[in-house]
């Protein structure tokens, strides 16, 4: 973590190198050089001589411009506190927003700041009272708990419902920073008192911190009448987060629901998406087991909804509406059959409205009766295809889909004629008629290859349902398909439809005969596998035509360099053939000619009632439960720990590492750390004299590697720890000294710096794998590059070493003990 | 709730970063950008990466993002991003760039106000001006970009625009309010002139500088029929399943139907109740907050008229050459003229050349060809179309392909295969967009009749304005079979 602070720092030093170039007149857009910090430190300190409060504003407005930038100024921490103590509020104001972004990494010095903040909890200002008491809770270190609990305390008491509302959001703060200190028993009831307050910020308030620290707390029902009697005092988000609580509550009886959902009524039809949704929630879950009842509120939804949909503005609202439509057609597939018109795409949407507005579509198309409306959603989709064609391959899926769902009714209404005849013939004739001509290369232009391709791989599903057409298809797919550059998909589903009537269509074995010799080798197996069942299928209806080919194909199969499937079934296939014609053609063709009637895809769907259950959350735009992407509380605190432990031991090696340097006397304990460190070190010198003919001779790094600190810092985040160690130093080595070793065998240095009396240096390397083929890991796990943190910290002279790489093997063996071999230049204490 | 909030523009520069609760790394921005810059065009308005969500809304080429750990709600988040969007833009005059860089004090100040801990607390624009104390800088005369805004500059030129002047010249202005009833339309034409959609969706918008705390009154045009819950009372909820659109055309056929509507907070529940399905007066009772906001919202889904009547017709002559003719004919009163009138009109990828000829007789009309590796299209701008005035336009298409004669060696099949050919590229050319923008005019008709300050002789300065906007305006060329 920490090295990804640090290199994305000097990253966005430089991004913003590139920006000023824009010529921003404004003096704190100008470029930023590395001596600005001294400036900025050193104007500042004028400034409050002067005690110039537009200068200091100015200055701090600089300061907080390179903070948003993400440049890092934690340096100027002691000089901002500083000017704190202004009765200026905007500068207090911004010293506060600077303080709370850096409390983080200044925890020692925040003792400073504590007697500022708890002055301004006393002003007279309850705005200021109010600043300095939210930014006190939101200080991100544990040495304030005790004087906020103090401020607090005093402070829920306030006069001012600001003030009050923010204290309330504060113990929400300190309970989530140290759960274990804070004083349930004193400050749980009081926040249930305050959401009798009158100030309606202060009631929400009080049920989010509940919300907070009580997750899953319900609310009563003398609550829900206190909070409906007050409900139209709320702002709209207020409401929605009352709504929220709302819909978790369980009405005792029916009629107490229905008397809440007559209250709510009205928040149907509000102009804010987030309040009618919340509302439609609430709605839907009380009337959960009242079907009739249910059934009316479906129909009194509906409306509101696409008015939102239609009249937001912002497409993500609208998006989102469109979601939850799509979810209710799972429950209600009828709702919306009258309203198809209104999702047609409209020209100007976005890319996601657009497919999701397919699937919409389908479903209403789907669900419907009415032999004209299918009959439009249908001719609208299909002018969806000349689209782009992520858009094409959807509305390709969704008119197959429509196809097969009606298969019941194709007496009454036969709409396969239709499609076949309207979709996808047309595509297919073109094909044909252009190959007529002289010169492949003229017609390119007539044919547009993504309608074509998706229109073979929906054609084989379409077929599957309806296999009488077949007879109607054949005789399009001829071998002048075979000059387009097709995906496999559609390459499979054009070898499919031959095998399944070789009679109809007379060039089929030779079809299969120009497929197989000019465009076999390229093919991913699954299309070799399927050719091979084809050209047998062919072979069993048409034995004189297909004896020369086949025997080719089954040979060229069985050879030893194919994919072992396709090699054990051509195996397989030319054993049955030889065993008995006959019973070979049975086997192979057993699935032949059997309509099905649904695709397995359809019929599962086990998300959408727990998805339901999550109405108006994020799940529903996922279409995935939250269990799958929203982690729960206890892996987040369990994370939390694994860090704090974390830094417990690498503090407590610190301070081992002090009283090696200070308490020479006491060298027992050191004596243990450092033998243990020896051994370690000693153990990976063994395996180097183990195996001197591993080492050098095979392992090469490149000269002159290339890294970007940003493909390191994605790296660094990305990959696990591949080792660590820690070496006590009897001196500070400089950077200088290390790395005029390193970069001599190619192991360069990224960036280095010093923070808070540590120095952190970072090094890459790439291994040279040119002479090195036998290099088995290689291709698997990604790029053989080797990062290195070192950080000394600057009193004890603690040096830790972290290595990282794709390839662990190589890591441990090669690179870890050439890297300390180097390393033992400078440090000859390595290997003692 | 939300973890932070900040604004990037479309380099991925951050603009804006406010933490509100520090459970998420701090490089968050940079993950988004990467993320949105790999999807391209399949991106969606929310996604999970690393078990944290990314919520984000683009306006003005600017993004938007909340990122959070928790299981929000999407909608809440949108409309909260919109808002602060309409906040930023309510004190910095006009949402761009270089505004927000220019007073990014004045938002953390906001932004400071707008959530706390990730909860939103207070985000109307009047009791935010109690928090902030920076006063907004304005950039140096651009054109400012609302609608409202740009309306007020042509009144009153020389009044500014950002709040805090207004603030200032408080004692001097006078009672004031801004109104604009403000129409999009969606229609959609097939190829054989068959209309598919004609939809109107339209708002009332309001910008509001009243003095006190007013209860006003507007009145709209009474032969208007709002469908709004009221009306449905729970026997409605039974007619449901019979035609909802023609029944109350037979009680009165001359009201117009809308179909659906809802109201700002302001305006509690609607219209005043006046006692009756039939005995509706249209008004509306409410206390407007501050600055900006939308009171009414309403959906027309089955309009008849449609301000321009466009014609298509496609031939092919030559198997590589397509002859199209449009003609687009504006349907009202010639008092009103269209701000601009504009066509694009795509063509096929394998166009080779294009030549137009217009009407002769207009001027301020330009056709322009645009050539992309993979789009062409025509771009047809008509400055001043006003009403009962007709134009046309007449392309002629070459596309790159073989020529009739060589291609003629198989002659039996000839001509079967030049209309398939033809189909096919012909599917290509299309649909035309039409947009436009035509002040002073109400597609629907609906009009305000009356605005009031109830308990008041005074009646407010009125500045009303009417505004109908294309929304998706679609005419297709080609024929599907």
């Amino acid at each position: 973590m920490k090295a990804g602070n640090n290199v994305g720092n000097i990253v966005t030093i430089n991004n913003n190198n590139n920006n000023a170039s824009q010529g921003k007149k404004e003096s704190y857009f100008s470029e930023i050089k590395k001596s600005e910090i001294g400036l900025l430190k050193m104007n500042l300190s004028n400034a409050v001589n002067e005690r110039d409060a537009e200068k200091i504003k100015e200055i701090l407005q600089r300061i907080i411009y390179f903070m948003t930038i993400g440049m890092d100024v934690s340096a100027l921490f002691p000089d901002v506190i500083m000017v704190g103590s202004s009765n200026n509020i905007v500068i207090k104001k911004l010293v506060y927003l600077y303080i709370v972004h850096y409390s983080k990494s200044n925890p020692d010095l925040l003792l400073l700041v504590i007697n500022t903040i708890r002055r301004d909890c006393t002003d007279r200002n309850p705005i200021i009272r109010g600043l300095a008491l939210r930014s006190l809770c939101s200080l991100d270190s544990e040495t304030i708990l005790e004087y906020a609990n103090v401020e607090i305390g005093k402070h829920l008491t306030d006069f001012s419902g600001y003030v009050r509302k923010t204290a309330l959001l504060g113990l929400a703060k300190l309970y989530h920073l140290s759960p274990k200190s804070f004083d349930l028993d004193t400050f749980i009831p009081s926040i249930y008192g305050m959401i009798m307050d009158q100030d309606p910020q202060v009631i929400v308030n009080a049920i989010s911190a509940l919300n907070e620290i009580r997750p899953g707390w319900t609310f009563t029902f003398d609550l829900v009448q206190h909070l409906m009697s007050k409900f139209k005092e709320f702002n709209e988000w207020s409401q929605c987060i009352i709504l929220d609580c709302l819909s978790r509550y369980k009405p005792s009886n029916e009629e107490e629901g229905l008397e809440i959902l007559n209250l709510l009524d009205d928040r149907l039809s509000h102009s804010n998406s987030a309040v009618t949704l919340s509302t439609i929630k609430i709605f839907l879950k009380y009337t959960d087991d009242l079907e009739e009842i249910q059934e009316q509120v479906y129909e009194r939804i509906k409306e509101p909804l696409i008015t939102l949909m239609e009249n937001s503005e912002s497409n993500e609202t609208s998006y989102t509406i469109l979601n939850h439509i799509y979810l209710l057609m799972s429950r209600s597939p009828k709702l919306f059959n009258k309203y198809y018109k209104q999702f047609y795409c409209k020209y100007n949407d976005p890319m996601y409205i657009k497919t999701l507005k397919v699937k919409v579509l389908q479903e209403i198309a789907a669900n419907q009766t009415y032999i004209e409306a299918i009959d439009e959603i249908v001719t609208e989709l299909s002018e969806y295809l000349h689209e782009d064609h992520s858009l094409c391959k959807q509305a390709m899926n969704a008119i197959t889909d429509i196809a097969q769902k009606h298969k019941k009714n194709q007496e009454k209404y036969p709409i396969d004629k239709h499609i076949l005849e309207r979709i996808f013939l047309p595509f297919l004739k073109t094909t044909i008629d252009t190959s007529g001509g002289d010169g492949v290369g003229d017609h390119s232009g007539f044919i547009n290859e993504t309608i074509l391709s998706y229109s073979l791989i929906c054609l084989k599903d379409f077929l599957r349902v309806y296999p009488k057409h077949l007879n109607n298809v054949l005789p399009y797919i001829t071998s002048s398909l075979l000059q387009y550059t097709l995906p496999p998909q559609a390459n499979e589903s054009i070898l499919w439809m031959l095998g399944e009537e070789p009679n109809v269509q007379e060039d089929t074995p030779y079809i299969i005969e120009e497929f197989f010799k000019d465009h076999f080798d390229q093919q991913p197996t699954f299309i070799k596998i399927q050719l091979l069942t084809t050209s047998l299928k062919v072979f069993f209806e048409r034995p004189g035509e297909m004896l020369p080919i086949i025997r080719d194909i089954i040979t060229k199969c069985s050879n030893l360099s194919q994919d072992p499937d396709l090699h054990e079934i051509s195996l397989f296939y030319s054993r049955i053939l030889l065993l008995d014609v006959e019973k070979a053609s049975s086997i192979i063709n057993a699935s032949k000619n059997q309509p099905i009637n649904s695709f397995l895809e359809d019929e599962t769907n086990e998300y959408r009632d727990k998805i339901f259950d999550e109405f108006n959350t994020l799940s529903v735009l996922y279409c995935k439960p939250s269990l799958i992407f929203i982690k729960s509380k206890e892996e987040v605190e369990n994370e939390k720990n694994q860090i704090i432990e974390n830094q417990k031991n690498y503090l407590l090696s610190i301070t081992n590492g002090n009283n090696n340097n200070n308490n020479n006397n006491n060298n027992n304990n050191n004596n243990q750390q450092s033998t243990t460190n020896n051994s370690d070190s000693k153990s990976i010198i063994k395996q180097i004299e183990s195996s001197p003919s591993n080492l050098i001779d095979t392992f090469m790094l490149e000269q002159r590697p290339e890294l970007s600190p940003d493909e390191f810092q994605s790296l660094w985040l990305s990959l696990e720890d591949g080792h660590n160690f820690d070496i006590q130093l009897d001196r500070f080595i400089d950077n200088s000294e290390i790395e005029s070793v390193m970069s001599k065998e190619g192991i360069l240095c990224l960036a280095f710096g010093s923070v808070n009396d540590q120095t952190k240096l970072y090094y890459y390397a790439r291994q040279n794998i040119v002479d090195d083929p036998l290099q088995e890991q290689n291709q698997t796990n990604g790029t053989p590059v080797f990062i290195i943190e070192i950080i000394i910290d600057e009193k004890s002279l603690l040096m830790s070493i972290l290595f990282k790489s794709p390839l662990l093997k190589t890591l441990h063996t090669k690179f870890i003990p050439k890297f300390l071999s180097l390393l033992s230049i400078p440090i000859p204490k390595i290997f003692n | 709730m939300f973890s932070q909030f900040f604004i990037l523009n479309n380099k991925g520069d951050t603009i804006i970063f406010k933490d509100y609760r520090f459970d998420i790394p701090k490089d968050s921005n940079d993950t988004f950008f990467k993320y949105i810059l790999s999807m391209k065009s399949d991106i969606t308005p929310s996604f999970n990466i690393n078990d944290i969500n990314y919520l984000y809304i683009k306006k003005r080429e600017m993004y938007f993002v909340f990122t959070t750990r928790q299981l929000v709600s999407p909608s809440l988040a949108f409309e909260l991003l919109n808002r602060a969007s309409k906040i930023i833009q309510d004190y910095t005059a006009s949402l761009t760039e270089e505004a927000i860089r220019l007073n990014f004090i004045l938002i953390y100040e906001l932004l400071d106000e707008l959530m706390d801990y990730g909860v939103p607390q207070s985000t109307s624009t009047e009791t935010l001006k109690a928090f902030v104390f920076t006063p907004p800088k304005p950039i140096k005369s651009k054109e400012s970009e609302s609608i409202i805004d740009n309306f007020l500059s042509s009144v009153k030129p020389i009044h500014s625009n950002s709040i805090e002047n207004n603030n200032s010249n408080n004692n001097n202005t006078e009672n004031e309010i801004y109104i604009d009833l403000c129409e999009r339309i969606t229609i959609l034409i097939a190829s054989n002139g068959q209309v598919l959609r004609n939809e109107i969706i339209g708002k009332i918008q309001m910008k509001s500088y009243l003095k006190g705390n007013p209860v006003l009154s507007l009145g709209l045009s009474p032969e208007f029929l709002f469908k709004t819950n009221s009306n449905r009372t729970a026997s409605s909820f039974e007619n449901e399943n019979e035609n909802e659109t023609t029944q109350p055309n037979l009680d009165n056929p001359n009201r117009f139907v809308i179909d659906d509507c809802s109201f700002h907070e302001c305006a509690g529940s609607g219209f005043v109740d006046n006692g009756g399905y039939n005995n509706q007066n249209n008004i509306i009772n409410f206390r407007p907050p501050q600055g900006d906001f939308t009171l009414l919202k309403y959906r027309i889904s089955h309009n008849e008229y449609s301000p321009f009547l466009v014609k298509t017709n496609l031939e092919s002559t030559q198997k590589n050459k397509f002859d199209l003719v449009v003609n687009i004919r504006s349907n009202f009163s010639n008092k009103v003229v269209p701000n601009f009138v504009s066509v694009s009109i795509p063509l096929p990828k394998s166009t080779k050349s294009c030549q137009h000829s217009l009407d002769y007789g207009y001027q301020n009309q330009t056709v322009e060809f645009k050539q992309t590796p993979n789009s062409n299209s025509i771009f047809w701008s008509i400055k001043k179309l006003r009403g009962g005035m007709e134009t046309t336009l007449r392309l002629s298409i070459i596309v790159d392909g073989p020529t009739s004669p060589t291609h003629s060696n198989n002659v039996n099949n000839n001509n079967n295969s030049n209309n398939i050919e033809n189909s096919t590229i012909k599917k290509e050319i299309g649909p035309i967009g039409l947009e436009f923008s035509m002040p002073q005019f109400s597609c629907s008709t609906l009009q305000i009749k009356f605005l009031r300050m109830l308990g008041s002789n005074v009646s407010p300065t009125r500045w009303i304005r009417y505004i109908t906007d294309s929304k998706s305006f679609v005419k297709r060329v080609s024929t599907n079979s």
